[in-house]
């Protein structure tokens, strides 16, 4: 080819008007930079006429061209099989050696010298809270409600986040989560609770969730007003978080 | 469920090993992906993609979330890729590059014998970068990220990031012509 | 290995065979890994001798003071944690009664499958 020698053409320094470049930079012979021609192709700003007319820009974009097609060809079936079970199995086998299974959290009465580690008692608490159909369960960290004894035998209180569809009134929701919660810190532990917080940090599109149908449907075609949705209800959880006192 | 690894990632930080498991899983296939196109090699792709996920669990609870968690695994595992292109040993001699065809997997078993050798050819050049260059010219044609994302995976300027970026094309359209 | 310390040994196997048997109670901890283990009490001794199988602590503040047994558990998922705790603390009480009499006995529940 006649014209593929745009890159073999003077060098650095000797093209028009000595304007300086980057050492690894070059100048065509009709004075563009190389790194901004390529530039211009990536972009799709090439509507500027010089480079499709510059035979020696044209060149230039015709190499960068080859280069992408001969990597998309080099690319196609490539896939090797990966086995990402086996690797997920050898990570989780270090996993399971360096867990972090928190402070211990009191069980039963205060007399009484058993406990429970806060990561299992707060995946117990997370899973209680999902029964709730929709409902996602994020942060779950439990604290002694009283300060003083270490580790403290009183009870406790939850603070517990959530992602719930978008069903008003939220408040409702939040009560029968924290319902579910206390519910199996009794049954399923034998957690003693004071305070259960429910913070609900997103909503979804309810239509999204897995539920059953029917006055949920009509809701879809207000998906547009989502944005809206959230705002409320997030002023409902401010509201909510204001008038039972919860912990910001 | 998709766009729930912000949920997961906190679970996880707080000890829910179950929660981790899933995010394992997940990303996985992504992230062999591409640490392949950074090594050349699908069983150092597992070592160091094993590696990230090991290292992602220890800090976790550092996370804190400030960004996506795809985004900061992905940076421990372009990093750690980086790692180890650097404590290669500098390839000078084509001889010593092993056959693109076995470990490059950019290579396709492809059907012409032109473009066979085309990508071989694409294969060798891309061995011979350097890690640095090899690495954000990845990131940028095969992943599609924009070169402030790039900047910040691998700790540098975008203007940094556009130069090897640059100086990689470079070298592999100078190979391409060359083999032409 | 001393006396005292082949005395402590003994008293928890006693513990963890005994705190293992709880129903409800899936396996002692640390990990799961040494579920699989089979090197807890049939395996090489380490240097001295000295063995305690996992999840399981015996110590004692002073040679005549009482023992305090800790107790690392993992329960089944189906079972309240109190319930089970309660019951390896009364097993294990119970069984070092006559070796180990006002023994101090601590259970947690570290996890549930």
């Amino acid at each position: 080819m006649a014209m593929n020698t745009g890159a073999e053409l003077p060098g650095p320094g000797t093209g028009t008007g000595g304007a300086e470049e980057p050492s690894d930079d070059e100048r065509l012979a009709c004075g563009r930079l190389l790194s901004e021609v390529w530039e211009a192709r990536e972009d799709g700003a090439d509507d500027d006429p010089h480079l499709r007319e510059c035979p020696y820009c044209s060149a230039a974009v015709r190499q960068l061209d080859l280069l992408g097609a001969a990597v998309r060809e080099a690319g196609a079936g490539r896939e090797p099989e990966w086995d990402a079970g086996a690797l997920t199995e050898r990570v989780m086998d270090v996993v399971r050696l360096e867990l972090r299974p928190g402070r211990p959290l009191p069980l039963g009465e205060r007399e009484e010298d058993l406990w429970v580690r806060e990561a299992m008692a707060a995946k117990a608490l997370r899973a209680a809270a999902e029964t709730v159909p929709g409902v996602r369960a994020g942060s779950c960290r439990i604290r002694p409600a009283e300060s003083g004894g270490s580790p403290a035998r009183g009870p406790v209180r939850v603070r517990l986040e959530v992602v719930v569809p978008l069903t008003p009134p939220l408040r409702d929701l939040a009560e029968r989560i924290r319902q579910r919660v206390h519910g199996a810190a009794d049954e399923a532990l034998g957690l003693p609770v004071a305070d259960v917080d429910v913070h609900i940090t997103d909503v979804t599109d309810p239509a999204g969730a897995e539920e059953a149908q029917g006055p949920r449907g009509a809701r879809d075609t207000q998906g547009a007003q989502a944005p809206q949705g959230v705002e409320s209800a997030r002023g409902v959880q401010a509201a909510q978080d204001a008038e039972e006192g919860n912990q910001p | 469920m998709p766009g729930d690894d912000g949920l997961l990632a906190v679970r996880a930080a707080e000890g829910d090993e179950d929660a981790f498991e899933v995010l394992v899983r997940r990303h996985a296939p992504g992230l062999l992906r591409l640490a392949a196109s950074m090594l050349g090699s699908p069983s150092e792709a597992e070592d160091a993609v094993q590696d990230a996920f090991v290292s992602a669990w220890r800090r976790l609870p550092e996370f804190r979330g400030q960004s996506a968690f795809t985004t900061w695994m992905h940076r421990i595992v372009v990093n750690r890729c980086l790692n180890m292109l650097r404590s290669r040993r500098p390839v000078r001699d084509l001889d010593s590059v092993p056959e693109p065809e076995a470990p490059d997997h950019v290579v396709s078993p492809a059907r012409a014998a032109e473009s066979h050798a085309a990508a071989a050819a694409l294969g060798r050049s891309l061995a011979e970068l350097s890690p640095e260059q090899r690495v954000c010219w990845v990131l940028r044609e095969l992943e599609g990220q924009s070169y402030e994302t790039i900047a910040e995976t691998v700790g540098v300027s975008p203007e940094a990031a556009r130069g090897r970026v640059f100086r990689a094309r470079r070298s592999l359209t100078e190979a391409m012509t060359a083999w032409r | 290995m001393t006396a005292a310390a082949a005395g402590r040994d003994a008293l928890a196997d006693t513990v963890a065979r005994v705190a293992a048997d709880v129903p409800g109670v899936a396996f002692l901890r640390p990990g799961l890994a040494d579920l699989f283990r089979s090197s807890v009490r049939t395996g090489p001794p380490a240097a001295g001798g000295r063995r305690q199988p996992a999840g399981v602590r015996v110590s004692r503040a002073s040679g005549s003071g009482p023992w305090e047994v800790d107790v690392q558990i993992v329960v089944r998922r189906d079972h309240r944690a109190l319930t089970v705790a309660r019951a390896v603390r009364d097993a294990v009480t119970g069984a070092l009664a006559g070796k180990a009499p006002g023994v101090q006995v601590t259970v947690t529940v570290a996890n549930a499958v």
